[in-house]
């Protein structure tokens, strides 16, 4: 009988472990940054199928597959050669209201820790000789069944995301104003 | 491909709608009556309409909340906490009733339409997302994401009555006006459950578009559409035949459908393209691509037809289409990550 009842106590103690678990739910990220240039030269930087390996810093090297809406990149991370890859896919390209949207097609969990990462970046005037650019995204963290393990969770996820987005908006705001991106 | 033009089902289920209203066979005396009370009866039932315009009831799953918004002024009036991560939503006919689905508690929160205060929790398995009430009011069907189940309440004890097996990953459910069959989108399956309301009894399975999400049953119960998240169509179900009889294609990752019967019209949720469909039945296809503020979720028509509600996720806004001009007539500002799967349009109590 008292093992019983010790045993129901140490049942009780373990249930906040278990009811703290829990399933996906869709998390965001967004940053803006202002760079002292005109609207149209920031588009020119940023619209390329691999542009992004100009301005952000975790960006070693990028392979492309055609310009616009449907064409595909992968990134190397870190080094080049490193494995550390990303595959995506440019899901929207506007010239017009320069603004482009890509998902994420590949990743592994030690690359980026998400899934069903999908995002845009925009870039508007901001006065004469500035402009705004706004990158955002929406995704789910890594692992989708239930209870994730440390690493997959949205915690994990929103670091990751989040930490992308400082780094590259820095590097963007630093390619264009000064030219180079470290 | 399963497009197929001017198959049968289409536009003829919806435009007999009104016409269920008509009585041929009213005795003189009575039609007599009607027409001089007809004009007072107009002037009152105007003012009516004025006073008694329905609430919106959106989730907001960033901030564990439900925004209440009066459709007379467009004007959120409360903001109602509830479980963690809300996302579903099922309104009583009378507004008496909310349920909201909240998957990181596991639970459904019971709100009072009265008090705007949460009345009860429902504990429900692993992942509660989609969430329809019997047009009744009695019972309560819960899919679970996980579980591949669908769980049945009784709302008068809040006990479960039923687990429902249907496919993976159960997400839309939704109820034929007349509360005699349950739809559900399978969407890891590619399938459309029909089942028996009372009895949970097969009836059919449907083949779809890739990864369906929501569902929704026209007014006159006569149809269903899917909105298909990965192949980015909509599939039309004839709910008599039990049969496909179109695929329209619409923008990046279609979530929900509203309809629109007196203009023949659905409304279609692009999530990824930040865009409404408007879908014309009649010519089965897109007649215009509304854009909104972003991330479109949960949408529905107002009940007087005039306007339609879309939740935007990544906006934290809903955006209000009018259905005449097409174009947008409002931007209502709400919860962090508004969602709203679901019926979420209701009378106030």
């Amino acid at each position: 009988m008292h093992k019983f009842v010790r045993f129901s106590i140490a049942a009780l103690l373990a249930l906040p472990v278990a009811v703290l678990a829990h399933g996906p739910s869709r998390q965001k990220a967004e940053k803006e940054v202002e760079i002292n240039a005109p609207a149209e030269a920031v588009w020119k930087a940023l619209k390329g199928t691999c542009s992004i390996a100009d301005w952000h810093p975790a960006v070693a090297t990028c392979e492309a597959k055609g310009e616009g809406k449907g064409a595909t990149r992968v990134l190397t991370l870190g080094e080049a050669g490193s494995g550390k890859t990303i595959d995506e896919e440019f899901t929207m390209f506007d010239e017009e209201k320069m603004t482009f949207k890509y998902k994420i097609t590949k990743v592994a969990a030690e690359v980026l820790p998400v899934n069903s990462y999908a995002a845009q970046m925009i870039v508007e005037p901001a006065g004469a000789a500035k402009s705004k650019v706004t990158w955002k995204a929406g995704y789910y963290r890594y692992y989708t069944q239930n209870d994730p393990p440390k690493g997959q969770d949205e915690e994990a996820a929103n670091t990751a995301v989040n930490g992308v987005f400082e780094a590259g908006m820095a590097g963007l705001k630093k390619f264009i104003e000064t030219g180079s991106k470290n | 491909m399963l497009r197929r033009r001017g198959s049968p089902g289409g536009a003829g289920a919806i435009s007999a709608g009104p016409h269920r209203f008509t009585e041929p066979d009213q005795p003189p005396p009575v039609k007599r009556l009607v027409v001089a009370v007809f004009p007072v009866a107009a002037v009152l039932l105007a003012v009516r309409l004025v006073h008694a315009a329905p609430y919106a009831y959106i989730t907001n799953q960033g901030s564990n909340s439900v925004s209440v918004i009066d459709l007379a002024t467009d004007a959120v009036i409360d903001t109602i906490a509830v479980g963690n991560k809300p996302a579903g939503v099922a309104a009583s006919r009378s507004g008496d009733r909310i349920y909201v689905s909240n998957p990181e508690s596991k639970d459904v929160s019971v709100i009072d339409g009265a008090t705007r205060t949460v009345v009860g929790t429902l504990k429900v398995g692993e992942g509660p997302l989609g969430i329809a009430l019997h047009p009744d009011g009695a019972a309560l069907y819960v899919a679970d994401w996980y579980l591949n189940i669908v769980s049945v309440f009784d709302t008068a004890t809040l006990r479960q009555t039923a687990r429902i097996p249907v496919g993976k990953s159960p997400s839309g459910l939704a109820l034929d006006p007349a509360g005699k069959r349950l739809y559900v989108t399978n969407r890891d399956d590619d399938t459309l459950s029909v089942l028996d309301a009372r009895t949970f009894a097969p009836i059919a399975l449907i083949k779809t578009g890739k990864a369906p999400f929501g569902v929704t049953i026209t007014p006159d119960g006569r149809q269903a559409f899917t909105a298909n998240v990965q192949s980015s169509d909509v599939t039309i179900i004839d709910t008599e035949a039990l049969a496909v009889t179109d695929t329209i294609p619409v923008h990046d990752f279609p979530y929900a459908v509203a309809v629109d019967t007196a203009r023949n019209r659905i409304f279609v949720t692009n999530q990824h393209d930040d865009s409404v469909s408007v879908i014309d039945l009649g010519l089965g296809e897109e007649i215009k691509r509304v854009d909104v503020s972003g991330y479109p979720e949960g949408i529905a028509l107002a009940p007087d037809g005039r306007h339609v509600y879309v939740a935007n996720w990544f906006a934290n806004a809903v955006d209000v289409i009018s259905t005449e001009s097409l174009e947008l007539v409002g931007n209502i500002a709400v919860g962090e990550g508004c969602r709203a799967f679901g019926e979420f349009i209701a009378p106030r109590p």
